[in-house]
């Protein structure tokens, strides 16, 4: 990891004069958290960090509309950044969105081995109180003043880790260190097919749970490297009224009904919607069910290929998986 | 807002199932309504007095008519408004008839779904805006697709009128079907001698642009403003140095059978269609040529006297506007050799009707004298067999080829004249002699000629001692006949064409299963097709005869003229319509539009957004679905409308 | 055409006009049923057939996700159906109508729709 994060380092040094800014992750407020960085100096290039605990999409920044206020693009403006593997699907579905700029984007690639969710983390030790973290390949051992654990890192990994794969950054300019073998035999549509096995009525149930829980922050729109509708978008809109401010179950659900199909066949399962929920709504699956229908029907996989026309902006007069006789 | 709401009796078609009185009630208390009124026939003047003087009197400013469906009457009602003062697009309707009386028996359930569906068109009607319409150039070129005698004879109309015109024919020649007719009822003069003038005409009038041998490729646009895109394939033969000598053609040591004759006899591969052909140029038939296929002879080009053979010609592709279209592409015989009885083709003397055209044409195969084709002995006995193709629903044919009655007493005529001492015998199924002058020649060819008239099916042909033996019924007489022939004429049916099918796609026009053209309105718009600004003349829209395809190729050229009569013409507002603060600039719309009516605009920040060109959008709605934001609006089925008609419809939850 | 023919139907059906299926976003369906819509029957013309051209036929994709979508959510697929009918088709859309009406009933019997 520090021989990445070294040579990352340099790389940055090297784009440096070329772009804008760099963004990537930095150190956060305790050795558990990072939070991602705008590097513009180059002496601030050491406050770089690269390890586990690299969970942001760093993608949700590209997108001209979502572009933070100050960070304006200018003519002839270049930006460079950071993305992992399940990052860069974002990107590529930005790029064939027409939405980015593929020559406005410097983009550094590197090798994952999957993101540590400190959720996970939390059963063993007070992650709000860790004072030391002591990381290798394969363990991770946190430290409180109080108390220590070592856990096997696998364990700890974030849901969606599991079942990607894509490790290796998928369109970039540069890579750093070398690229990791696709995992075989994955089910990347698991957590879809486990809630599958409960009954109609168990799921309404169970979605009824989960969205009497939310408090329509909006996180989950705002984190989103696809929802870059921003003040446009259908979920604020009075006119065509289609959301009702009112927070209760059925509202939200179909607040997040809306989102669901505003990402059909766009949502690249970066998760980071159910990663921001403080509520801990497993938002991401919506989207995911989505995405495994039209994999099954179209095979279409967002976010990996630029060139392709998304199955819901394009037709076949013969459809192989859809009867005709509807 | 100030909503009138106006219930129809309609007669008793929709009060005998639905309370009207208790409808309007309800109504009343509906947010936004001032007045409800149940009147006994919307449509009719009093009805229309009485939604005016509401309008006028009350300041009406959205008005909601529950009556029959809107493709009945909705233009009435905008009319009313109009009339009254009122933007007509602030008329909601309420389809009481065929959506709920007529379909409906139980009369408390009729009149509740009566009531919702009030419910629902006054809460879209709250949600309606005034809309106008913009007004577009009209493009006063036409252009006719098809060379035959219906393109030929629209195309003089409305060139004679003093419009240009394109005429665009996929063979080689115009004239088309009846340039292969002999002579034609109920005249009995020759067809080449009225159709070559007309072609002459046509060929040489300054207001017609020819293109012979050319093919509708692609078309864009919509009426007033189509962009047509015509393949000119190579002929090889260059028609400016061409002289039309025919030299060419007399050497050509290739032999194919020749199309004109009905594949009769053979021409070359470099050939003339025929002697009247428009333009007389003689083209290659790249299929056959063997110096296009094997570098080898180029017989043509060394004798050539102005040098105008060019093998080396490739297809040009021009693109031409046009304001209207007329397609009038014919008709084929229909496959007779699905017809196992009649020998699938085998028996040489065995013929179709169009081979016996060119049979008793004297510029035919055997100069005009009627032969067997097998060995060339002249006839003693001809049997005619009608309806091959036609009537016959069990061989996928079920309509009437509407000519074959006629021409088959044409024949037995026209046997006569050339051979004296022949008998005819026709079996039919009834005659159908309904024009004028029609029932007088069949009358004619039985009483004068002496044709044979026998009532049945043929239902088997073979061959006994040089001679065709048919077998099948009198249906009159209740037994078996039993009939030696020289010759059999099967009067063959008609169909629809392949590359009709394929051209009514790229017009986005309709057509029927057997490859004819739908029109709008079987009754009332003859020669309109299911688009705006394209017509549809002569056999390509069902079977017919010459003088109704002529009628129909000058009742389309009319409707032309009249299109083309306006400088402008008013767009439906009913299109797209982009919200330019909402816009992101996706540009999701542009990606599905069918039509191509959205661009690009750029704002002077720099900022991308959509619009849509109203002129081309045709209303579908489809970007509106596509469209995150909703941004991108189809006007009159807002997002917010709908929403507010499934509100409504909703909060009703009817008892199942 | 049906009603013209006065083919009688269940009165339970209320029509929103539309010009073209294409104009459907999903989430249109969906809204109804969230609203408290029994059932959703979408009709319109059949593929190859659009009088816009294209429009079933991005309509029919969508649709398709959106039935294929529904059970995740705990709503019952066969609320929703779309179907194919020309307007010369009276006969079959009477059928149609009959059909899903009769399912909706006994959905609604078993407690299963809203």
């Amino acid at each position: 990891m520090s021989e990445l994060l070294n040579e990352l380092k340099q790389k940055v040094a090297e784009i440096l004069p070329k772009v804008t800014y760099f963004i990537g992750y930095e150190a956060g407020f305790d050795p558990l958290r990072v939070a991602p960085v705008f590097i513009r100096k180059p002496e601030d290039i050491n406050r770089l960090q690269w390890n586990r605990f690299c969970d942001h999409n760093l993608a949700t920044y590209l997108p001209p509309q979502k572009r933070p206020p100050g960070f304006l693009f200018e003519a002839g403006e270049k930006i460079g950044v950071l993305l992992k593997g399940c990052d860069s699907r974002s990107v590529v579905q930005l790029l064939q969105e027409g939405i980015v700029d593929r020559e406005k984007l410097v983009i550094l690639g590197v090798p994952c081995w999957g993101a540590i969710d400190i959720a996970k983390l939390q059963s063993r030790i007070d992650v709000n109180k860790v004072s030391r973290v002591e990381l290798d390949e394969q363990t991770i051992m946190v430290f409180t003043d109080t108390a220590e654990v070592s856990v096997d890192v696998s364990e700890l990994l974030y849901d969606k880790c599991k079942t990607c794969q894509h490790p290796n950054t998928l369109v970039y300019d540069e890579f750093i260190g070398e690229k990791r073998d696709p995992p075989q035999d994955i089910e990347p549509f698991a957590l879809v097919t486990q809630l599958e096995q409960m009954s109609l009525g168990a799921r309404a149930e169970f979605w009824e749970k989960q969205f009497s829980r939310c408090i329509r922050c909006k996180a989950c729109r705002n984190v989103c490297p696809l929802c870059y509708c921003q003040n446009q978008c259908l979920l604020d809109s009075r006119v065509p009224h289609w959301t009702k401010e009112r927070v209760d179950a059925k509202s939200n659900r179909w607040f997040h009904l809306i989102r669901a199909f505003h990402l059909a066949g766009r949502c690249t399962d970066c998760g980071e919607c159910a990663r921001v929920c403080p509520v801990n709504i497993p938002i991401n699956l919506l989207p995911m069910k989505m995405n495994r229908e039209l994999f099954e029907l179209f095979g279409w996989r967002a976010g990996t290929n630029e060139d392709e026309k998304p199955p819901l902006m394009s037709f076949k007069l013969e459809e192989e998986h859809i009867g005709n006789d509807k | 807002m100030k909503i009138g709401v106006f219930i129809c009796h309609c007669g008793n078609n929709i009060s005998a199932t639905v309370d009207v009185e208790q409808v309007a009630q309800h109504a009343l208390t509906l947010p936004g309504v001032v007045c409800a009124h149940t009147i006994p026939h919307a449509c009719s003047e009093p009805g229309q007095q009485l939604i005016k003087k509401n309008i006028q009197e009350k300041g009406l400013n959205r008005i909601v008519i529950g009556a029959c469906s809107p493709r009945v009457h909705e233009a009435t009602f905008k009319r009313v408004l109009a009339q009254a003062g009122l933007n007509p697009y602030l008329l909601e309707f309420a389809n009481l008839r065929e959506q709920c009386s007529w379909v409906h028996e139980d009369r408390q359930l009729a009149t509740g779904k009566a009531i919702d569906l009030i419910d629902m068109a006054v809460n879209k009607a709250a949600r309606l805006e005034p809309l106008t319409s913009s007004k577009v150039d009209v493009n006063k070129r036409t252009l006719v697709i098809g060379g035959g005698i219906a393109g030929i004879q629209a195309a003089l109309d409305i060139a004679d009128s003093g419009h240009e015109v394109a005429l665009v024919e996929k063979t080689p020649t115009i004239g088309g079907n009846m340039a292969r007719m002999d002579k034609v009822f109920p005249t009995l003069d020759c067809s080449a001698c009225i159709l070559t003038p007309k072609m002459v005409e046509v060929a040489s009038h300054p207001n017609v642009t020819l293109y012979t041998y050319s093919e509708v490729e692609q078309v864009s646009g919509f009426v007033g403003n189509f962009k047509v895109k015509i393949r000119k394939k190579a002929r090889l033969v260059d028609m400016e140095k061409c002289t039309g000598c025919g030299s060419c053609t007399l050497k050509c040591p290739v032999k194919a059978p020749s199309e004109f004759n009905m594949g009769l006899d053979n021409r070359g591969a470099i050939y003339i269609p025929f002697p009247q052909a428009v333009p007389h140029i003689p083209v290659i038939d790249k299929t056959v040529c063997s110096y296009i296929l094997k570098k080898k002879c180029g017989l043509c080009q060394k004798i050539c006297p102005t040098g105008a053979i060019a093998f080396e010609q490739q297809d040009e592709l021009t693109e031409e506007e046009f304001g209207a279209i007329i397609v009038a592409t014919g008709y084929e015989l229909m496959d007779w050799t699905v017809y196992g009885e009649y020998g699938y083709g085998k028996y040489k003397d065995v013929i179709t009707s169009m081979q016996y055209e060119r049979i008793l044409s004297s510029s035919g195969p055997t100069g005009g004298h009627i032969k067997r084709l097998s060995d060339g002995r002249e006839p003693e006995v001809v049997a005619i067999i009608a309806c091959v193709g036609s009537r016959d629903a069990a061989r996928g044919r079920p309509y009437c080829s509407s000519v074959c009655c006629m021409y088959s007493a044409k024949y037995a005529m026209l046997t006569r004249e050339h051979l004296p001492n022949a008998q005819v015998y026709i079996f039919y199924m009834d005659i159908r002699a309904c024009s004028k002058m029609y029932e007088e020649f069949v009358q004619r060819a039985q009483e004068k000629y002496g044709a044979n008239y026998v009532r049945g099916r043929v239902s088997k042909i073979f061959e006994r001692n040089g001679r065709m033996v048919l077998q099948g019924a009198d249906t009159l007489l209740g037994q078996s006949v039993e009939l030696e022939a020289d010759l059999v004429v099967l009067a063959v049916g008609i169909t629809g064409t392949q590359s009709t099918i394929e051209l009514a796609k790229k017009l986005n026009i309709s057509h029927d299963e057997y490859g004819f053209l739908t029109e709008n309105h079987p009754k009332l718009r003859p020669v309109e097709s299911s688009t705006a600004g394209i017509f549809i003349a002569g056999a390509c829209q069902s079977p017919k005869d010459i003088p109704l395809s002529v009628a129909q190729a000058s009742s389309a050229a009319s409707k032309v003229l009249g299109l083309i009569s306006h400088d402008k013409l008013e767009t439906s507002p009913l299109v797209a319509e982009v919200t330019i603060l909402k816009c992101v600039g996706c540009f999701r719309c542009l990606s599905v539009c069918p039509f191509s009516a959205i661009e690009e605009q750029v704002l002077r920040d720099g900022t991308k957004v959509a619009q849509v060109n109203p002129a081309l959008c045709q209303g579908c709605g489809l970007c509106s679905a596509t469209c995150p934001p909703a941004a991108i609006a189809l006007r009159g089925f807002t997002d917010d409308q709908l929403i507010s008609q499934m509100e409504s419809l909703c909060q009703l939850n009817p008892e199942l | 055409m049906a009603g013209t023919s006065r083919m009688k139907q269940p009165a339970s059906v209320r029509i929103v006009r539309l010009p073209c299926t294409g104009r459907i976003n999903p989430l249109l369906p969906l809204r109804a049923l969230e609203d408290g819509a029994d059932g959703v029957l979408i009709s319109g013309c059949h593929p190859g057939d659009c009088h816009y051209r294209e429009g079933n036929l991005y309509a029919r994709r969508r649709l398709e996700l959106l039935q294929r979508f529904l059970p995740f959510v705990g709503i019952d697929p066969k609320r929703l159906r779309y179907v194919w009918v020309s307007a010369s088709e009276g006969a079959r859309w009477q059928t149609i109508v009959a059909e899903f009406t009769q399912q909706i009933r006994e959905l609604k019997a078993r407690g299963e729709a809203s």
